[in-house]
């Protein structure tokens, strides 16, 4: 059996991990606004004549990869806070018409297959993000005299390394993680969050964390749905 | 093994797990059954113009945003008292208010339900209080939950554009006048009903109309801005949906004050699950798709439905109770992922539109919501009204038979989808052609341009306009061969000769 301490524990954990979650959407979604917005305010002063504008338009060929990779990270982090307020779209019927006893136990048993699928998920997905920023893309990359090196890695270049990229890069290399772009590192948010996901799968099937139906009758939660939830 | 699989997977899926896991483990299992074929095939499309790199995505969680900005403040109070002011005195009046605000509502929310509990518990006692019957009543606000799904810029739209490929901006146009129709017939319902009750409906009060619009003046414009921005080729869609986020938070933050600086997180994280909630779905839905196309299932499938249906008309019907069908099972975001990879090339043999389609399913879906007996929507009106189920079946049966008569009209009345985008479409491409040659010039970023020159192309597929013919499609075979990948999200495009399998 598992002890009521170690079960607030665990809460207490999965709560500030998801207090950490939250601000890092937060930011990101204010980030795509803002991006978004700017963009859509520099083409059309640019397309009037406005030559700041245009030059900031020039600049800003980075906005179009971040606001992709940023709403992959912001999809992925919300998967994870969907996941820590059990909100997640799912077939319901049957748990809808069991007696009480049968459907908690079902949906301990089908939180712990997904826990799972997502672990299988999340392996899957790493290899995938790694094969994705295998090519290192030519803007990534200088002409040295022992050939094309990152641009990370061109002592040439060195001055002009993009520091932020670089430094991401040494740090990921250090745990074992190749990447080359700041695109592959986005994308490693999908393994991590489906790791984070399998893990409070696991506890929820475990009885570590409470489900939505259980919190819905003690007050401080709302029903199953996804979307039941917003209404709520 | 095959059934084994499929036992599995209905297992997961019956015992609630999430509905990502469920398309996951079908796409390794079935995968893991290809021997030439690695594990991480699942995944590969998901870091591809298909989903992630789709300049579709984005708006995405920026349009939930804004409802979910709409729904934590008074908007909905506004807009019932706008819609009351301006509709009221009519005969009908105010459940003729209670169908518009709806309506409003919903296209800003989604097909989340929120309407019920926003609108519908501001109506309903509202509408008792005018001496509607008690069960018309109850019918009208459930009914209303679903409505508006059709207009633009509904959620549910963009999705179906992102999984079936098809340009969303056309998508918007398509569905607009189908989604004003059924408006319309449920509104003449409304009178039809008022009279047959011998209600009475206050006068029109000019002041109080006045008063009300006032009140709501910003809410209101944003629908009029937006659409105007994308008409005008102002702003592209994702730059529309950041406006739309921005405008609504400035003005419920600066404006209207009912919402305070610190209460934006909270609002984010809920809007942030939503979105990670539907699009980790259809991330695992990619993968699934993948291994559809991998194994020629659409192919098969139209193969096998051609030796039982031979005319466009009967697939319609047969489309239409399917969908209702799926849409009594299923929510609206997982019923598009999941149907539309399987149904667009067989609809598109059968000759029909991809827009027409858009707007047949997402009206089959908005009636779905309210099939007994396991429709969403009427769990929420029972659950928000503290009615019996028993009771909610009986007052939405009526509007289920109207929205059933709204959709035989959508159905077999193409035009009503294709003819007004013939219309509206030109200014809206032009605009966005002739901002595309300015941006060429402007940024040396290529992709970013394709997408400027053609929203339709976006992901490497060309995709019909609304109203253009399929055969008119020949011209753009060229094109298409020039993509590598050509069944866009995941997902076979709706035109046959589209469909490859994935070279995975």
């Amino acid at each position: 059996m598992i002890s009521e301490r170690t079960r607030q524990t665990i809460r207490r954990w999965d709560d500030g991990l998801a207090r950490v979650e939250g601000h890092a959407v937060t930011l990101l979604m204010l980030a795509l606004i803002g991006v978004a917005a700017c963009q859509a305010l520099w083409f059309n002063l640019a397309e009037r004549g406005v030559s700041w504008a245009a030059r900031a338009l020039q600049a800003s060929a980075w906005a179009d990869p971040f606001l992709h990779e940023g709403t992959l990270c912001v999809a992925f982090l919300g998967a994870s806070l969907a996941t820590h307020a059990d909100r997640h779209f799912a077939i319901d019927l049957a748990t809808r018409v069991a007696p009480e006893r049968v459907a908690r136990g079902m949906l301990r048993a089908g939180a712990l297959g997904a826990a799972l699928v997502s672990f299988a998920l999340c392996a899957v997905f790493f290899e995938a993000s790694l094969a994705s920023d295998a090519s290192v893309p030519f803007e990534y990359e200088r002409l040295t005299v022992g050939g094309r090196q990152h641009v990370c890695d061109a002592a040439r270049a060195a001055d002009a390394a993009p520091l932020g990229l670089c430094g991401l890069r040494a740090a990921l290399a250090w745990a074992g993680v190749p990447v080359s772009t700041f695109g592959g590192a986005a994308q490693l948010v999908v393994p991590l969050a489906l790791s984070i996901i399998g893990l409070r799968l696991l506890a929820r099937a475990a009885g570590l964390l409470a489900l939505a139906r259980d919190r819905s009758r003690s007050g401080d939660g709302a029903v199953r749905n996804a979307q039941t939830e917003v209404a709520s | 093994m095959g059934l084994s699989i499929g036992l599995l997977i209905a297992l997961l899926a019956l015992s609630g797990a999430p509905l990502f896991a469920v398309f996951g483990a079908a796409a390794l299992l079935l995968f893991a059954r290809l021997p030439a074929t690695p594990l991480s095939a699942v995944a590969n499309d998901v870091f591809s113009e298909r989903f992630a790199d789709s300049p579709i995505l984005v708006t995405i969680p920026l349009f939930t945003l804004a409802g979910v900005v709409l729904a934590e403040t008074g908007a909905s109070r506004r807009l019932v008292a706008v819609s009351r002011a301006l509709l009221g005195w009519m005969p009908g009046g105010l459940a003729i208010v209670c169908v518009a605000t709806s309506a409003l509502f919903t296209t800003f929310t989604g097909g989340s339900g929120i309407t019920i509990v926003a609108v519908g518990g501001l109506l309903l006692p509202a509408l008792l209080e005018e001496k509607y019957p008690q069960r018309f009543s109850l019918g009208l606000v459930t009914a209303g939950g679903s409505l508006g799904l059709l207009l633009p810029p509904s959620l549910p739209i963009i999705i179906y554009g992102v999984v079936a490929h098809i340009d969303i901006e056309s998508l918007f146009i398509a569905a607009f006048l189908p989604g004003l129709v059924t408006l319309a017939v449920l509104s003449v319902y409304c009178g039809l009903s008022y009279r047959a009750n011998h209600l009475r409906s206050p006068p029109f009060e000019a002041r109080a109309a006045l008063v009300a619009l006032w009140a709501a003046k910003w809410e209101l414009l944003l629908p009029a801005a937006l659409l105007a921005g994308l008409g005008f080729g102002v702003l592209r869609i994702h730059e529309a949906a950041a406006f739309t986020a921005l405008y609504v938070l400035v003005i419920e933050l600066v404006v209207y004050r009912e919402l305070r600086l610190r209460d934006v997180p909270r609002v984010i994280r809920k809007c942030v699950s939503l979105v990670g909630a539907i699009l980790i779905v259809m991330a695992a839905a990619i993968g699934f798709t993948a291994y559809l196309i991998q194994a020629n299932i659409p192919q098969l499938v139209l193969e096998s439905m051609q030796t039982f249906i031979s005319s466009k008309w009967t697939f319609l019907l047969l489309l239409n109770v399917l969908l209702i069908f799926v849409g009594m099972l299923m929510d609206i975001f997982s019923a598009i992922i999941v149907v539309v990879p399987l149904i667009a090339p067989v609809a598109a043999h059968f000759g029909i539109n991809p827009y027409h389609l858009g707007a047949v399913f997402l009206l089959n879906l908005e009636i779905g919501y309210l099939a007994p007996p396991v429709g969403l929507n009427l769990f929420l009106c029972s659950f928000r009204f503290e009615r019996p189920m028993a009771e909610v079946y009986r007052a939405v049966a009526p509007f289920i038979v109207v929205l059933l008569v709204c959709l035989g009209i959508v159905t077999y009345a193409p035009g009503l989808s294709t003819w007004s985008s013939r219309l509206v479409l030109p200014l809206s491409m032009q605009s966005v052609a002739a901002r595309a040659a300015g941006t060429h010039e402007l940024r040396q970023h290529e992709t970013s341009t394709e997408a400027r020159a053609a929203p339709s192309a976006m992901s490497g597929v060309v995709a019909p306009a609304a109203g253009e013919d399929l055969e008119d499609l020949a011209g753009a075979a060229e094109l298409r061969t020039r993509e590598p990948d050509l069944a866009g999200l995941g997902v076979p495009s709706p035109v046959p000769p589209i469909v490859k399998p994935n070279p995975l």
